[in-house]
């Protein structure tokens, strides 16, 4: 179990890293929402470390698409510390941007699973192209390809969302 | 969108993209064959094509750092201790397991 909380943690902290703000937020509450999510799923038998970022990169995802939707249902007296209005906005524009993000992200795997799929592990997972070639038996280049078609796509229909 | 819809897309898509630059509009013509909406999507994601992993990125991590930001903390360390893993949760309470010699666990709302 600590292995699984360590590559959590790499995971996190890669989301969370920031140049720009010139600090970088504690990743602990994200690890453990996530690791709590993992350890109620009945416990696969993991196969390796890719089957494992494989579900992680679901979980995490699912994450935050619930808090995204959670922010945006709970706008009016959900209780929380109130933010101030710039933080209102950067905090609302990243809420629906997630959203559209994972609308998108139902629309492609209807359309194309193996794509969706590529994303899942590329921007939730972490995974280099290499080791998603790895994890879906294709070729690097295969992976290549695929992903830049889907990224585009995605981008494209997030459109403003921001 | 059907999936034959999708497929022209995107072979005509990864066909300009291969393409000089220079090259592409007259591609992309040539293959929509008189298909005006199709040429359209074709263009509008050869506009994304550049930035487009970069935007994916900025969207995951904008929504984890409010994630974080949002999140009552969970600190590395207690004391002397450093925090291994959570053992679950009690409502909305997070349990947590230190590197201590004996099993114990911390109760994180006291």
């Amino acid at each position: 179990m600590p292995l699984i909380y360590e590559e959590l943690h790499r995971l996190a902290r890669g989301y969370l890293r920031s140049e720009r703000d010139g600090h970088t937020l504690q990743p602990t509450a994200l690890i453990n929402e996530a690791y709590v999510r993992l350890a109620q799923q009945s416990m696969p038998d993991w196969q390796g470390r890719a089957h494992f970022i494989g579900v992680t990169a679901q979980v995490m995802r699912q994450v935050l698409v619930d808090y995204s939707r959670k922010h945006k249902a709970a706008k009016r007296g959900s209780g929380a510390r109130p933010l101030d209005l710039s933080e209102k906005r950067v905090t609302d524009e990243r809420a629906n941007a997630m959203i559209a993000l994972d609308d998108a992200l139902a629309s492609l795997e209807k359309v194309d699973p193996s794509k969706a799929r590529i994303i899942e592990l590329r921007h939730f997972g972490g995974l280099t192209g290499q080791e998603i070639a790895c994890v879906m038996n294709i070729s690097t280049a295969s992976v290549t390809r695929e992903m830049r078609m889907a990224e585009a796509w995605l981008a494209k229909e997030l459109g403003g969302a921001s | 969108m059907t999936p034959e819809r999708w497929a022209d897309l995107e072979r005509i898509f990864q066909k300009a993209l291969d393409a000089p630059p220079d090259d592409r509009e007259t591609l992309i013509a040539a293959e929509c064959r008189g298909d005006s909406e199709l040429g359209r999507e074709v263009r509008a994601l050869i506009e994304q094509a550049a930035l487009a992993g970069d935007r994916l990125d900025e969207v995951v991590q904008g929504s984890a750092k409010s994630f974080s930001a949002r999140q009552p903390g969970v600190p590395e360390t207690v004391g002397p201790y450093r925090i291994l893993e959570p053992l679950g949760r009690a409502e909305w309470v997070p349990c947590i397991a230190p590197r201590v010699p004996m099993a114990c666990t911390i109760n994180m709302s006291r």
